[in-house]
Formats: structure tokens, C-alpha cells, sequence
């Protein structure tokens, strides 16, 4: 979607499409599975559909179905099948080792952290975007990349740089 | 770099194009939010509540109006004398003294007690008249009572000690009367265990035809109470058989004649009640007697028998129903009313 002005203009089917990639992503950085990740992902374009006359232009789309995400996966662990059961651990494939290394380190942070750093580092959001999204304030946010990327370098043993 | 990177990683991760569609699908056909289908059944709700709020609000003053539009009870007389004038009302009491006056002012208020176009049932086998009543009826009064003054006995018992008193002190019968007076004389230990078929037997052999042809006269009559007319009626127990109460602690009413209930018809008319039956099965039994100051019907309902007792122009009525609809008890209840 190149011109996200348009998107409000845009039926839900093609918004779900638009957007679908993003929330998938997100709540697969969430909630580490995949089964969990499509079931976050259908309640969210779920919610989205119930919602849509409320979202008024494609940015808010795009923070309110983020929001959404992460309140969903959250509630994927407040779940009391959730906490009675043990998820099968997955091993998703990546083509080189830096990807699949870069990727499982960040798996291994703690949600709050893995959170800012996937959407400053993949979704390409600022950090006044990240705060309005997760409302919180921007210096929390900042401490949290921080906090994230030093975690990182302990992973990483310092072999990648983090602009 | 590490943008690069993860970016990279996270871009080679495809979710199932089937479940791409299938999320889609979904959203498509999905249902309204739960707010939106609960303000639907709220507007239904509402106007189903406001139905039921009507309908218990009009319901008793529907019945109230209905109770008040019926009719009064009229009850005919036939006096036994060809041609003789309109005898006074009955009373509980023996006291024979007659009162035309009170009996003009209840049948001249228009409202409270109409004429009743309602003929009893007619049966060509038997009258079924209490003879036990008719033997100690007094030539020229309504008045049929099978006790003495309620001082003398107002415990109401009846034996038959108290019934050889009342004959010593009643008056000289007619002379058609005096046949009927030995013959139940005779039958009286019968009579008290079950007087309805002996009653009627003996009427039949004397040759008498109907009771209330026989004493009543031809002319037509409101019943009024007296006003000395006791109060101290014997209370009637739900449990209470119909037999007892046709004894001596009752002043039957020859001529309360009650039309039968819709899908109705008489089985059984004795002195102060009737008995009807449908060809369901269910029984509706009538007693009337003379009461005290009028009272509201009554009414309760259970396990399928209804029984209620009520006083209206000075006739204490009790019905008891079994098997039968309310429907039926209440249109009996309307023609006294």
C-alpha cells in the first residue's frame, strides 16, 4: 500500500490485506506460535470489521489494529487453557544463519521490550508513533529500545549494529 | 544491520494463504456486535414488558367490571295457594312473620336484584325435594325450616329427636300436606343418612308430583332475607361433603333456580343446591342457603377442584367443582350476582 491516505477509502477486505502481513508478524513476535498467531490475528480482523466505522483515516487503522495485536496476545496468555497447557515449541526456518540468529534473539527478550523493538526496527515507527500506539510516554519507550538493544548485544555478542 | 536483518527474517515469514481467505470470509459473514443484538431484543423486551404490565393492570378491573355489570339474583317463588299473594321471605329463623316491606325495598332497587328469566330444570323422574324440609313448612310461608330458632338450637345439629320437637311444635298442615308428613315421618332415620333419592321416592308415592309445585303458588317472587334472620351460619370447610350441608343447619331454597353452566347440565336438584356435570367428567356442586350480609366471592383453586363461597341478597352460596373450569364456576357465580 503505497498511499496509506487511501486506505480509508479502501473495502475491508482489501484493509485485511493491506494489514494482514503486519498483524500476523506482530502477533507471531508475541506469542511465539503460529497456532496462537492466526488465532490472534482472526480475533483481531475480527474486532477490526466490528470497529471499522470508528477508525477514521489510515493511520489509525494502522495504530488501532497494532493495539489490538497486542492486547490480544496478551490475552492469549491470560488464558486459562493457556496456563494449563504447554505450547509446542516451533522452529521457524530462515534461508541464512544472521537471519534466523537476529530473529531468535529478539524472540528471547522479555514481551514489553520485544514490543518497541519490533515495531522500531520492522515496522519503521518512531518513537513518538511507538508511544501514541502502546500509549505511553516517548521516554519510556526510549528506555525500553535501550534496555532492548542492550539485552540484544549480550545475544548477539555485539556483531551487529543497531541504527 | 540488524535492521536488515530482522526485517529479512520477518519478511520470509508467509502466513497461509488459506488462512488469509479464510480470516476474510469470516469477516465478512460475522455477526453484529453483541450491544447492537442486545438493543433489538431490549426494544421487544420493553414492549413485551408494557403488554404484560397492561394485561395485570386491566385484569382486575376487567373482572370487577364484569362482576358489576352481571346480574342480581332473582329467585321465583310459586306459592302453594292458587292466586295466593306473594309470601314473605324465608328466614332461618321458625318465626312465620311475614315482611313485604323489606321485601319491596330489595326488589324495588332495580340494580341489585333483577328478574331471573331462568327456569329450573324440569325432570320427569323425580322432583328430588327434601322431604324432610317440606314436612315442616308452614301453609302460607316460605319459610321451610328444619330447626328450631336458632336460641332453642343454634348449634344446628339435626337428629331426630330435634325433628319430632319441631313437628309437636309446628302448625296444623294442610290436609294434601299431612300425606307427605307421615310418610317422612316413617323414612326419617333414612333421611338422615342420604334424604335426596328418599325424598324423592316418597313424593312419588304420594302422589304429590313436584315439592315446590305442591307448596308453591303460581306467582312470582323476589327473595329478600329477613332482616332477623341469623347469622351465625355454619361455616362450610372445603373438605365439607355436600350431604352434610343439606341438613339441618341450612334453609334450602326451593326455587333458586340456577340455569346450567355453558357445556352443562343438571345431574342432580336437590332442596338447596344443584349438581351439574359436563360429559368431560367434571361436577359442579351448588348449595344455597341463607346467609347473613353479603361478602365477596371467595375463590381458590387447587389440584384441580375449585371451590368458592360467596353472600350476595342474603343467599349464602357455596360451589365446589371438580374437574371443572374456572369459566363455569364464575358464570355461576355472575347469575347470583
Amino acid at each position: 500500500m503505497t498511499d496509506k491516505g487511501l486506505c480509508i477509502e479502501m473495502t475491508d477486505e482489501e484493509i485485511i490485506r493491506a494489514h494482514f502481513d503486519m498483524v500476523y508478524r506482530l502477533a507471531l513476535s508475541q506469542t511465539k506460535n503460529r497456532a496462537n498467531a492466526e488465532d490472534v490475528t482472526q480475533e483481531v480482523f475480527l474486532r477490526f470489521v466490528e470497529n471499522r466505522k470508528k477508525l477514521t483515516s489510515a493511520e489509525h487503522i494502522k495504530a488501532w489494529l497494532i493495539r489490538v495485536t497486542i492486547n490480544c496476545s496478551k490475552s492469549v496468555f491470560m488464558n486459562s487453557w493457556f496456563k494449563k497447557t504447554v505450547p509446542l515449541t516451533e522452529e521457524l526456518t530462515f534461508d541464512t544463519p544472521e537471519k534466523s540468529e537476529v530473529y531468535y534473539a529478539v524472540q528471547t527478550l522479555p514481551s514489553k521490550y520485544r514490543t518497541v523493538i519490533h515495531l522500531f526496527y520492522y515496522e519503521d515507527m518512531s518513537v513518538e508513533e511507538i508511544s501514541r500506539c502502546l500509549s505511553m510516554k516517548p521516554s519510556t519507550v526510549k528506555s525500553r529500545l535501550f534496555r532492548g538493544r542492550e539485552m540484544l548485544r549480550n545475544e548477539l555478542k555485539g556483531g551487529y549494529d543497531f541504527v | 544491520m540488524f535492521r536488515k536483518y530482522y526485517k529479512d527474517a520477518n519478511d520470509s515469514i508467509k502466513p497461509d494463504e488459506d488462512f488469509v481467505n479464510s480470516v476474510i470470509r469470516d469477516a465478512k459473514k460475522h455477526k453484529p456486535p453483541l450491544r447492537a443484538r442486545y438493543t433489538q431484543y431490549a426494544a421487544v423486551a420493553a414492549a413485551a414488558v408494557v403488554v404484560v404490565t397492561g394485561a395485570v393492570t386491566a385484569f382486575p378491573l376487567l373482572q370487577k367490571a364484569q362482576r358489576d355489570g352481571g346480574e342480581g339474583i332473582v329467585i321465583e317463588e310459586r306459592a302453594t295457594d292458587n292466586g295466593a299473594a306473594p309470601t314473605a321471605a324465608p328466614s332461618r329463623t321458625a318465626a312465620p312473620t311475614t315482611a313485604p316491606a323489606a321485601v319491596n325495598e330489595k326488589s324495588g332497587d332495580a340494580q341489585n336484584s333483577v328478574q331471573s328469566s331462568i327456569q329450573k330444570p324440569e325432570r320427569a323422574d323425580a322432583p328430588s325435594r327434601n322431604t324432610s324440609e317440606s314436612s315442616y313448612r308452614v301453609p302460607g310461608n316460605v319459610s321451610r325450616d328444619t330447626e328450631e330458632s336458632p336460641s332453642t338450637e343454634p348449634s344446628g345439629e339435626y337428629n331426630d329427636e330435634h325433628k319430632e320437637d319441631i313437628q309437636e311444635t309446628a302448625p296444623e298442615p294442610k290436609a294434601d300436606e299431612q300425606t307427605e308428613t307421615s310418610d317422612e315421618t316413617t323414612d326419617a332415620p333414612t333421611e338422615t343418612g342420604n334424604g335426596e333419592n328418599d325424598a324423592g321416592e316418597n313424593n312419588g308415592a304420594s302422589g304429590g308430583g313436584s315439592s315446590a309445585s305442591l307448596i308453591l303458588g303460581e306467582t312470582d317472587e323476589i327473595i329478600k332475607p329477613k332482616n332477623t334472620a341469623p347469622e351465625d351460619m355454619t361455616p362450610y370447610s372445603k373438605k365439607q361433603d355436600l350431604s352434610d350441608m343439606s341438613a339441618a343447619d341450612t334453609t334450602p331454597i326451593d326455587d333458586a333456580d340456577i340455569p346450567c353452566p355453558d357445556g352443562y347440565y343438571c345431574i342432580d336438584a336437590s332442596p338447596n343446591g344443584y349438581t351439574f356435570k359436563n360429559d368431560d367428567g367434571a361436577v359442579i356442586s351448588v348449595t344455597i342457603n341463607y346467609g347473613g350480609a353479603d361478602r365477596e366471592p371467595y375463590i381458590t383453586e387447587e389440584d384441580g377442584s375449585i371451590y368458592a363461597v360467596f353472600t350476595s341478597f342474603g343467599l349464602s352460596v357455596t360451589i365446589n367443582a371438580y374437574g371443572a373450569d374456572m369459566a363455569a364456576v364464575e358464570e355461576i357465580i355472575n347469575q347470583f350476582r
